[in-house]
Order: structure tokens, then sequence, then C-alpha cells
């Protein structure tokens, strides 16, 4: 028991760090950012090429993947979402599902349609008793979702960025009209929410040792769950919320007469969700 | 600068012209491909496209069809059914091919069936498995193990072979796991075993500790997981790392060299259901796997293989009897020990799909190798002929 | 008191100087043939308040949009302190010293009132991106917040959500959150709607208060009596045009804005 709650815990940071960075984009701009996911596989394929081409280590190919994937997601903001912004908001939807879905060519056309491993050599703590593993790989993801949700709590409640980052997502106007650089504070959101997408697709490459063009669908619509879950815009939701749904899924999953796949656990939960609470369980 | 920009042009519609014109000059037999290039299926669709090409050079170097040079064209379906089809009538309407080969999964491959025998061109599958595929019509046929032979084999190994009595059910859920899983559980059970857990899961899931947590604690003889080779990396290497300690079993979907790589040592010992044996000294096999190689620096899989051994078994017939549909028909449900080819040889075809000794490899210090084969005609026949029991 | 606001505090805060701080030229805004704000010219000198009258739907809103960046002009120009700023966006603008508050009263909600002040303060933050990662309630900070908090009367309630506050309280904190970008021109839209008498007069106290820093301070109203009492200068907006422009007396005299403005508080005062 111990042990599926401990693996799905794991499952659940991926989840959660990939949902924060959907969120915090929700938070501020009210779009969904569907080409959220292609910088998860962006930062997982970045992370691959460094760890074959410049350095063994798995530090320095966690820092410049997510590094890149900033940078990209920056770059995404200004092209593809900043001029459409003031369109309908389907608008910069099927902008963004355009762009996941070229990009997943776009890797494949770079990377070739075969998965390739992700074989990194590195040393970390971990637990290994009879009754509760805790491999390297499940310990280094823990203890990274509590550091970068740590320092993301710290950032937003405490510093100067945070303050102005809460007084846009409340409101830009008002926020412009009072001196807020909104470019900035809208650039640093999508830098910080990206890198930690490209650090969950290197995370999860290095915890499956595969990456590959289409790796980055599965955890798209489950973030997507997961903000429905913990409340559009909401940080400290979509962590939680994280969690939870891998937990209801391995646990949903284990009951025998239960016989749906993980896939449909999500979307139950999500349709219960929108039927019960429909501001999600931290909507505000 | 407009008045170049002009001239330019008009050249370069002048030099098209004269290429195309070029090209109508040879005349040549076409055999259109449909296979997905993109989408999440783009690396089976690139497999199947190469050994295909690879096929038709070895047949244009051994005097192509009757002299005439054999061509391929071959169309990205993006593992989309409605693709599938438009691209077929395609194929049929505006290239005038002579077969369609579908380079496809099961759901893409029925459509297109569907289309041929509309048209009345001769379609073949190639590693499709769903049943459904050749029962479009007369005109359509499947080079791959069809579904129920392939979990029969499954389970003929699993439960006689292996003496499993207690299986556990890991299924992708799709034609392909779920048919496979089908044929396998009614022979298992029929065998004597007894399933003590089945489950299905969506394509592309990649977490499945908490199905095999449930597995273990059921404690079974064997797992029998159908699905493809990225999913099954990753319920391999989970199930040891869980501590599952049962027989492991896949199917064809296991077979590229990916999995091994993926899965690392976590997939010695992992048997599968297959039709490509490596280990064989066919001269055929020998060559496609060497050349395939050579050609794209991977290693072979089984799906290309399928798609190699479609473009050899259509080329022998067209040099047989040209390119008349009907001929065409009427020589495929004829053929006999077909040994061409990069899988085991095509005995015959029975309802259409082809029938061949089944292969069941082990993966031993991360390679596929000969396990064990199956020649009983009971267990790879669709239906065991009449003179068996 | 030390307050450092208004970038060039004049000796004889309080006294118009005759130094242009804005000027508009020709200012156009249309929204899909409707023109709002038609070819305005105005000017306004340092110190000064100026106020700005007109019907509903005249045009004021827009009219101050276009001057704090919220909206670009169709046309014309905007100077402000020699430069033109036309084109720059709005939070360009409120680095420059152009604050302003919402006819709406508009704060962030979710925050407290010192924090409205503080998000304010921010707006001279963003020179150097390493001061965005520092601490958002430094000491220092929160003394210069405290300032603009007890100038704007909120001390008592500077720990509350901005959403629970009253009316006149939201009133001021908007003032307060705009004095705190430092600013040498504020933009007042409509400040005393929805207050009562008592909480109008505090409001009134509070601008003469502004004045004497030395800031120049538009003020769109619809209740006369505090627009008359307040301006130095009145200007008439009807239709997206000016129509009337002088001291409150000449305005009140004035035959097309009585028309303009037949039977309402505006001519009773004036008579
Ligand atoms: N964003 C907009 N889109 C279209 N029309 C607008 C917009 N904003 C204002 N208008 C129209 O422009 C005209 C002027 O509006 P504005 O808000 O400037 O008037 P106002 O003088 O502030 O009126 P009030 O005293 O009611 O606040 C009105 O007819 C209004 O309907
Ligand atoms: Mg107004």
């Amino acid at each position: 028991m111990l042990q599926v709650l401990l693996d799905a815990i794991v499952l659940g940071c991926s989840y959660a760090l990939m949902a924060v960075g959907l969120n915090m984009v929700y938070g501020l701009l009210r779009i969904i950012h569907v080409a959220h996911a292609a910088l998860y596989t962006l930062g997982a394929y970045v992370g691959l090429y460094c760890l074959l081409n410049l350095s063994q280590s798995l530090w320095i190919s966690l820092f410049v993947g997510a590094l890149f994937s900033a940078i990209v997601g920056v770059l995404m903001y200004r092209i593809i979402y900043s001029p459409a912004l003031t369109a309908p908001r389907y608008v910069p939807l099927i902008a963004g599902a355009g762009v996941f879905i070229a990009s997943q060519e776009l890797f494949r056309l770079l990377a070739g349609p075969y998965p390739y491993s992700f074989d990194a050599h590195f040393q970390f703590l971990s637990i290994m008793t009879p009754n509760l593993r805790v491999t390297e790989t499940q310990m280094l993801m823990i203890t990274f979702m509590v550091v970068a949700f740590l320092c993301l709590f710290i950032l937003i409640n405490k510093t100067n960025l945070g303050l102005m980052w809460r007084a846009c997502t409340q409101d830009m106007e008002l926020a412009a009209s009072s001196g807020i650089n909104i470019n900035l504070i809208i650039a640093i959101n999508f830098m910080i929410g990206s890198a930690l997408a490209g650090s969950a697709g290197i995370l999860m490459a290095l915890y499956r040792n595969s990456v590959f063009p289409t790796m980055g669908a599965m955890v798209s619509y489950k973030a997507f769950v997961v903000i429905v879950l913990g409340g559009f815009g909401s940080i400290p939701g979509a962590a939680i919320a994280g969690i939870i749904l891998a937990i209801a899924e391995s646990f949903l999953g284990m009951v025998p007469i239960f016989n749906l796949p993980r896939e449909a656990i999500a979307f139950l939960v999500m349709i219960l969700v929108l039927m019960f609470k429909p501001k999600g369980l931290f909507g505000r | 600068m407009r008045r170049f920009l002009c001239i330019v042009m008009v050249l370069m519609f002048v030099l098209c012209g004269l290429l195309s014109v070029d090209a109508m000059a040879q005349e040549t037999v076409k055999i259109g491909f449909i296979t997905p290039l993109t989408g999440f299926a783009a690396a089976d669709g690139y497999s199947s496209l190469e050994s295909a090409k690879l096929a038709v050079d070895y047949v244009n170097e051994h005097g192509g069809i009757n002299g005439k040079k054999l061509e391929l064209i071959s169309y990205d379906d993006g593992c989309q059914p409605d693709q599938a089809s438009a691209l077929t009538r395609k194929l049929i309407e505006n290239d005038k091919v002579a077969v369609v080969i579908s380079g496809s999964y099961s759901s893409p491959s029925r459509a297109a069936a569907v289309i041929c025998q509309q048209a009345k061109v001769p379609f073949t599958s190639t590693y499709a498995v769903h049943p459904s595929i050749v029962e479009a019509g007369e005109y359509c046929h499947r080079i791959g193990m069809a579904a129920p032979i392939q979990g029969r084999v499954g389970g003929y190994f699993a439960a006689r072979e292996l003496g499993a009595k207690r299986i556990a059910l890991l299924i992708m859920n799709n034609d392909f796991g779920v048919s496979l899983a089908e044929a396998f559980k009614e022979t298992a059970l029929k065998l004597g075993a007894e399933i003590v857990y089945e489950k299905k899961y969506p394509l592309g899931e990649t977490e499945f500790r908490s199905y095999l947590n449930a597995i273990k604690a059921a404690d079974p003889d064997l797992l029998y997981a159908p699905g493809y080779y990225n999913e099954a990396a990753n319920i391999v290497s989970q199930a040891r790392e869980v501590g599952l300690r049962c027989w492991l079993m896949g199917d064809e979907g296991y077979d590229s060299p990916k999995f091994i790589e993926l899965a690392k040592t976590a997939a010695n010992g992992v048997f599968i259901t297959t039709d490509l044996n490596r280990d064989s000294d066919r001269p055929m096999t020998r060559y496609f796997l060497e050349k395939y190689k050579e050609r794209t620096n991977i290693d072979a899989d089984m799906v290309g293989a399928s798609g190699f051994d479609a473009v050899m078994l259509v080329s022998h017939i067209l040099n047989k009897v040209g390119t008349k549909a009907d001929d065409i028909i009427r020589y495929w449900d004829t053929i006999e020990n077909f040994e061409d080819c990069a899988t085991g040889p095509i005995i015959t075809f029975q309802e259409r799909s082809a029938i061949r000794p089944m292969d069941i490899q082990i993966v031993l210090n991360n390679q596929f190798r000969y396990f064990y084969r199956y020649y009983e005609p009971e267990i790879i026949y669709l239906n065991p002929p009449s003179g068996g029991k | 008191m030390h307050l450092e606001i208004g970038e060039e505090k004049s000796g004889n805060s309080g006294n118009i100087v005759d130094v242009k701080i804005l000027t508009l030229k020709n200012v156009k805004k249309h929204f899909e043939g409707l023109r709002a704000v038609d070819g305005v010219d105005l000017t306004l000198n340092k110190g000064e308040i100026l106020g700005l009258i007109g019907p509903n739907g005249a045009g004021k809103t827009t009219l101050l949009n276009t001057i704090s960046g919220l909206l670009m002009p169709d046309d014309g120009s905007i100077m402000f302190k020699d430069r033109d700023i036309t084109l720059l966006p709005a939070f360009k603008r409120a680095k420059l010293g152009i604050a302003r508050t919402f006819q709406i009263a508009k704060p962030f909600s979710l925050l407290t009132a010192e924090e409205n002040v503080l998000v304010g303060m921010g707006c001279k933050l963003h020179g150097n991106i390493s001061s965005l990662f520092k601490n958002c309630r430094k000491k220092e900070i929160l003394q210069k917040a405290d300032e603009i908090i007890n100038l704007i009367g909120l001390s008592d309630s500077k720990n509350q959500l901005a959403s629970s506050l009253p009316i006149g309280l939201l009133r001021k904190l908007e003032i307060g959150r705009a004095l705190a970008t430092a600013p040498s021109l504020l933009l007042l839209d409509e400040p005393a709607s929805g207050l009562n008498n008592q909480e109008r007069n505090e409001l009134a106290e509070l601008v003469e208060k502004i004045r004497k820093l030395g800031i120049s301070i538009i003020l769109i109203e619809h209740t006369m009596s505090f627009v008359m009492n307040l301006s130095d200068r009145i200007v008439v907006l009807h239709r997206g045009n000016t129509i009337a422009e002088g001291t409150p007396q000449e305005v009140a005299n004035d035959p097309l804005v009585i028309e303009v403005y037949l039977g309402t508080k505006g001519v009773k005062y004036a008579s």
C-alpha cells in the first residue's frame, strides 16, 4: 500500500509540474496554453542531446533542458499568443493546439520517429527496504518537486516579482496603469512555467528511460484534468490536485472489478469535479 | 526583377514538364503503399516504408516485373482511418496502382481494405492483426499474423509449454491488444489455465506500477501483456522494479530492437510471439536483416519484415499473372510455400490470411533469440484443416 | 513629513506654475463609427486642477484612457513634460508619472490595502532585474507605504483585503495606489461617485492635500459642487468635443453648457 502511494506521488509530481505552468499562464492571460506540453518534450530532447554530446552530467542536462524550454516558452508567447490575445479566446487555444501538433512532427523530423533511451548516471539518495523502495530517480523527482514548489511559493508570496505577478493575475489593466511592466511579468511567467515543464520532461525521460516525439500527449491532457481538479489559475491547487489525481488513478486502477483504464479515471474525475465543484477544489 | 522571376518560373515549368515526360516514357508497374509517417505511429511507418523500398530495389535488381520496373507510390496516412480511405482512393484513381499495400495499423488498414474491395483492386495488409481487415471481401489479404492465430500461439505457449496455471492479462486498449488478448484468453482457458487479473490500459500510458502491484498481489505464473514496444518497455522494467517474479510474455509488437534499448536488462527473459526469426539462416531473412541495417543504420524489426514480405509476395504474383485484378486474386489464393520472404515461409493463405510457422523468441543477453517454433496445423491455421481435428 | 511624491517639488506648492505638463492636440478615438473623442485639444499647467465635465457618454473616460495609455488615440498627439507619449504603452506612462483611478473603483481585490499601495510603489523598481527578486516587505519600503496610507487615512484597515473595504475607503485606496507610483499627473475618474456627503468632503480635503504636493490633477466628476469647488479650470466635453472652457464661473454661465446640462445641478449652482 505504502509502495503504491509512493509510486503515485512520484507520478503526481510530473502532473503537478506540468499543471503549474499551465495554471500560471491561465491565471495571467486566461488562455489555455495547449502548446505547453511541447516544452515538456523539448526539454527531454535538449536534455538528451546534452547528455549525448556535451556532458555526462544529469545536472547539466537538466539545467540546459530547462533553460532551453524557458527561452522557447517565451518565444512562443511573443510569436503565437501575444498577437492572439485580443482575439476571441478560442483563437489562442487553436493556435496552441496547432503548435503542439506541429512540434511533434518537428521533433520527429529532427530526431527521427524512434524512441531514444535516456541513460544518465547520477548519484542520489535512495531507500531500499523490503517494504518500501524509492529509487534514486523517484527520490530525485520528489526532491525536485518539493524544492521547485518551495521556491515558487517564496517567489510569489515574498518578492517584489511575486507581488506584481499577483497584481497582474487580478487585473492586467490596473497593473499596467500602476506602472507594472506587464510584458516583463508575462515573459517571466512563461519562463518559469516552461522551465518547470522542460524539467518535468527530462525527469520523466529519465524515469521512463525514453524520449520520443509524442511523449507530451499523455501528460498534456492529464495536466488539463489537474487544473480542472485543482481550480483554474490556482498554483497550490495544481500541485495538490496533481498528486491527488495520480493517487486516485493508482488506487482505483488496483480495484479488480473497476475495469476502467487509467485515462478513463482521469476524465471521470474531471467530469465529477465539473458537475459538483466546477471551480475545482481550490478555485476562487 | 519581375521579368527575371517570370522567366525563371517559365523555365521551371518547362523543366518539370520535361522531367515528367521523361518519367512517363518508361513504363512501370505501380504498387501503392500507405503508412504512417507522422503522428504517434511514425516509427512503425518508417520501418515499414524503408523495408518496402528495400524489397522494391531487390525486385528491380532481379529483373523487375517481366522486364518493367516496379514502382512504389507511398502516402502518409498519419495512422488515421479517414486519411487512409482518402489516400487509398487517390492511389487507385489517380495513380492507377495495380495493388495497394497497407503498412499501417488495424483501423486505417481496415478503412483502406473497404475502399479497395469497392474498387475491386487487390489489397493486402502487412502487420495489422485485426480479424476484420480481410472480412472486407475477396480482394483483401493479410501478410502478417492474424490476431486469432498469434493470440492462440501465445496461449499454447503459456499454458502448455510453460505450464502456467494462473495468468494475468494487461491489455493495450486498441484493436491490436484486445484482439490478441481475446484469442489468448480463449486458448488459455481451454487449456485449463485461470485468469487471475485482467485490465486494459490506454495507448501512450507510461505508468504501470499500480497495475503491477495489483498483479503481484494476484500472484500469477505468467503475465501476458499484448501491446507495442514503447508501453511494453515500461511494463517490463516496472514489473521487475516492483518485484513481479513471473513469466512475462508479449507479442510481435515488442519485436523491435528499441524494446530492448528502452527496457534495458529488464527485457531479458521476456517471451514474444513473432514471425521474424533473427537466428534463421534462410537467405532471404539474412538478406533483409543485413540490408535493412545497412540502409537505415537501425536494426530491423518485425513491422519492417512484413512490409518487405508484402512487396516480395505481390511482385511474385505480378510476375506470374500480370496486373489484372481478378487474375491476381485467383492466383493469390493458390499460393503455397512461398519462400522469398524475410519471415518464416508462407505455407498458404487461409481465409486470405497468411499461414506460416509461428515462432516464440526470448530476450537473452539483450538480444532476441529463437526459442520455439510451432508447426502444428491446429495451432497455426486460422481454421485447422479438415484433415486435422 | 518627507514624502517624495511628485518629482519636482515646487517651493510654493499649491500654486499653479505656468509650465505645461500635458498638451493634447487634436486627439481622436473612434469606436467603429462612434466618435467617442473627436479632436480634443487640451493643456494642463503644473499644479493645476482641471475639471472635466460633460453629460453621460460625452467621452470623458475615453479621453482619460487615451492619456493614461489604456487606449491608443486614432489621431492626434499627446505631449507629457515635453515628451511625445502618444504611442507609449500604459505602464511606461505610469513610470513617467501619469497615475490614474477608475470610474468603477478597481483595486487588486485579493491583495490587502497595504499590498495595493506596495504594488504602486513597485512602479519605480523595474530598473534592474535583481530588485524583482528582493523582499517585497522591506522595512524602508513599508515605511514609505505607511506614509501614503496615513495620507489617505487608511491606517486602520491597511491589512484588510481590498475586496472587503467599503466604497468610501476603496476610493481613497485607489488614490493611494496611484500616489504610490510617485506621479506628477493624477487622473481621477469620478472619484466621488457612490460616496455620501461626509466621505465626499474628506475626499475633497485629500485632493487639496495632493495638489499641495505639486501634483497636477484632471478630475472627472458629475457632482457639480465637488468639481466646481476644487477645480481651477473647467473643460466641458460634449459628444467628443470640447464645447466650453474657463473658470468654474465662466463655464457655469456659458449658454451652450446650460443648454447641454439643462436643469441639472450645475446650472443651479451657477445661478
Ligand atoms: N470600448 C468601447 N467600445 C465601444 N464603445 C465605447 C467603448 N468605450 C466607450 N464607448 C462609447 O464611447 C462613448 C463615450 O464613452 P465614455 O465612457 O468615454 O463616456 P463618459 O463621458 O465617460 O460617460 P460617463 O459619464 O457615463 O462615464 C459612449 O457612447 C460609449 O458607449
Ligand atoms: Mg466615464
